[in-house]
């Protein structure tokens, strides 16, 4: 009781702005402590290593059927074994002809075959070209097989060098099924994802890695598309960006 | 590259004496003096590898550029090494051939524009001569693809690989399945041929160097026959169940080796023997033909080379074994050749040798 008349009687013979700054800063000191830990709690649910030991841990493995999308982009899609691939659980999208602006939809999908020539509306000589570069620039993480009988092209050897694979049509089910399997076992590794996320994101600002992490973390709560929710620049960092998507849609795909 | 020849024809004006490749233009400057009299059956300043301005032995400058593969030399002229302490009679002879580096790179520059015009020209040309065989490319495809499913079907069901169905197949089967994969093959080297850069593409893939072996072997043995209606036996031997990470376009060089060997087999069998060693295997083609002489052997394996005792043999263009060193050096696979002479045997006015091809795919190639 002593001390409580103490500080009172302190109170009573301070000025009145003294009081003010005397009970109102304590106060709010406390009041910004608390919104910071509640904020920190919010973001950091779950971190980087946490999602990648849940997704290790998860009895449901990966069905890379399921969760890997496949498009065909050739004007003689008859040279592909479609219905075949569609009947053995693949899912698959076929495109006769794109424009080159649809290439931010093209992006999306995990393993696309491309053609060389007459396949896009705007440029149908080198077209497939310039397809293929813009899809390199905007996700780097797709798996590009360039099919095309043109190997005796000079001129398009830069179209066959930059893909991750060459093949010559027609196609057969088992070459078809066999290259997407080992694309879908390279671009669905949890390990390689990993370390694509770490090594890429050393490269943020301190901010911009809290916030990009933050994201991450309230997505893999979710089910916002990954896409429109991660706070990073796909263009300036997109091997990241879509190395996130990859694993959201992992997390979420076994979890 | 055909600068070259385009400033052969005197149709391209040159401001300076000029050598590109072996020819001289003298431009509109014309020969210096000096040049004419005391450099007239060898220019030294032609020989020298040193780009930009260097001096003569005679006290005149000379630039040296390259463009791709050709040396560009610009000779007689005053640059600045030239110096002002110079007789009399140079200074007259050198007048109006002032010539400074900047002015000599920028002259290069536009050559080099000019290079690659005609390089490109003659790329689209190719490009658009060579549009018409996409089509049969992808329907050799097709009829090898049916051809290999109709061998399946008419097969037994307990012989599951091609080349055993083809040991049992009719003779008619047999044709058209080693038809079909022959045109694939010479497919697959036409494109390597006017793109060698194909011999590159495609990431490497697990494959079975014996079964690979055993295709080529089985399709090559008895399908082409002598001018004397003598078809030429290939004889597999050896074993290896290992996989080797290998590019598509490592089959031409089986391929370019077994059928050489099977279109100059003057004596016996051709024989494939593949070994296995302690970390790699061993491919060698053993047959007996004319010989290949000592200094032909690093020869043979260039474009359109043909071997002096072979050419008389057989028609040929000299670009098999030139196809199979481009996708060996795309693999870093290096293949040799030895040709060891069978004593005074003979094949007409031809005589015969022991030829071995030989190479080694080690069992960490491309990993």
């Amino acid at each position: 009781m002593e001390y409580i008349s103490g500080v009172v009687s302190w109170f009573e013979n301070a000025s009145w702005l003294a009081n003010f700054f005397g009970i109102c800063v304590p106060v709010a000191g406390v009041v910004l402590a608390f919104r910071k830990w509640v904020s920190s709690k919010k973001t950091t649910g779950m971190s980087l290593p946490e999602v990648i030991e849940r997704i290790s841990k998860s009895p449901n493995k990966i069905d890379a059927k399921a969760l890997g999308k496949v498009a065909f982009v050739d004007d003689e899609i008859s040279d592909f074994p479609i219905a075949e691939l569609k009947k053995a659980g693949y899912q698959i999208s076929t495109y006769k002809q794109v424009s080159l602006s649809d290439v931010a939809v093209l992006a999306t999908y995990d393993v696309i075959f491309l053609d060389i020539k007459g396949i896009v509306k705007d440029d149908p000589e080198e077209g497939g070209l310039k397809l293929l570069s813009s899809l390199r620039r905007l996700n780097p993480n797709q798996k590009i097989c360039a099919v095309s009988n043109k190997q005796y092209d000079v001129l398009a050897t830069k179209f066959f060098e930059q893909a991750d694979d060459v093949a010559k049509k027609p196609m057969t089910a088992q070459k078809c099924s066999d290259l997407i399997d080992q694309f879908f076992v390279e671009k669905f590794s949890v390990d390689r994802i990993e370390q694509v996320m770490v090594a890429e994101s050393n490269a943020l600002d301190k901010a911009k890695r809290n916030e990009y992490l933050g994201s991450l973390s309230v997505l893999v709560e979710n089910q916002d598309d990954p896409r429109k929710a991660i706070k990073l620049d796909s263009a300036v960092f997109p091997k990241l960006f879509e190395a996130t998507v990859d694993l959201v849609r992992i997390y979420r795909h076994v979890a | 590259m055909l600068l070259k020849e385009v400033f052969s024809t005197g149709s391209v004006a040159t401001p300076w004496p000029v050598s590109i490749g072996e020819i001289i233009v003298s431009g509109d400057a014309g020969l210096s003096k000096t040049c004419e009299k005391k450099c007239k059956l060898s220019k030294a300043c032609l020989s020298t590898h040193t780009s930009g301005e260097s001096l003569c032995p005679h006290g005149l400058s000379y630039f040296v550029a390259s463009i791709g593969e050709t040396r560009i030399v610009v000779f007689g002229m005053k640059g600045e090494q030239v110096g002002t302490k110079i007789s009399r009679e140079l200074k007259l002879e050198l007048k109006g051939r002032s010539l400074d580096e900047r002015r000599f790179h920028s002259w290069v520059n536009s050559l080099s524009k000019l290079d690659k015009v005609i390089d490109n020209y003659i790329l689209e040309r190719q490009s658009e001569l060579l549009d018409p065989l996409h089509d049969p490319i992808r329907l050799a495809r097709q009829l090898e693809s049916i051809s290999v499913r109709l061998l399946d079907q008419t097969s037994s069901s307990a012989v599951r690989t091609v080349d055993a169905q083809l040991d049992h197949a009719s003779t008619e089967m047999k044709s058209l399945v080693k038809a079909a994969g022959l045109l694939n093959d010479y497919f697959d080297l036409v494109s390597i041929y006017f793109n060698p850069a194909a011999a590159r593409f495609g990431r490497p893939a697990s494959m079975s160097l014996h079964g690979i072996l055993r295709k080529i072997t089985s399709i090559l043995s008895g399908f082409e026959t002598d001018e004397d209606g003598v078809k030429t036996k290939v004889i597999f031997r050896g074993e290896c169940y290992r996989n080797f990470n290998l590019r598509e376009s490592f089959k031409i060089i089986p391929f370019s080796l077994i059928s050489n060997a099977v279109k100059y087999c003057l004596s016996g069998d051709v024989v494939v023997r593949l070994r296995e060693m302690q970390d790699r295997v061993e491919v060698e083609v053993v047959s007996q033909g004319p010989p290949i002489e000592e200094d032909e052997i690093d020869l043979i394996f260039t474009k359109k080379y043909r071997g002096r005792w072979s050419k008389s043999l057989r028609k040929g263009e000299g670009v098999g074994l030139y196809l199979a060193k481009i996708v060996a050096d795309a693999h870093d696979i290096q293949i040799s050749a030895t040709s060891r002479r069978l004593g005074g045997q003979m094949f007409g006015a031809t005589p015969l040798a022991t030829n071995t091809f030989r190479f080694e795919v080690p069992f960490q190639i491309n990993r």
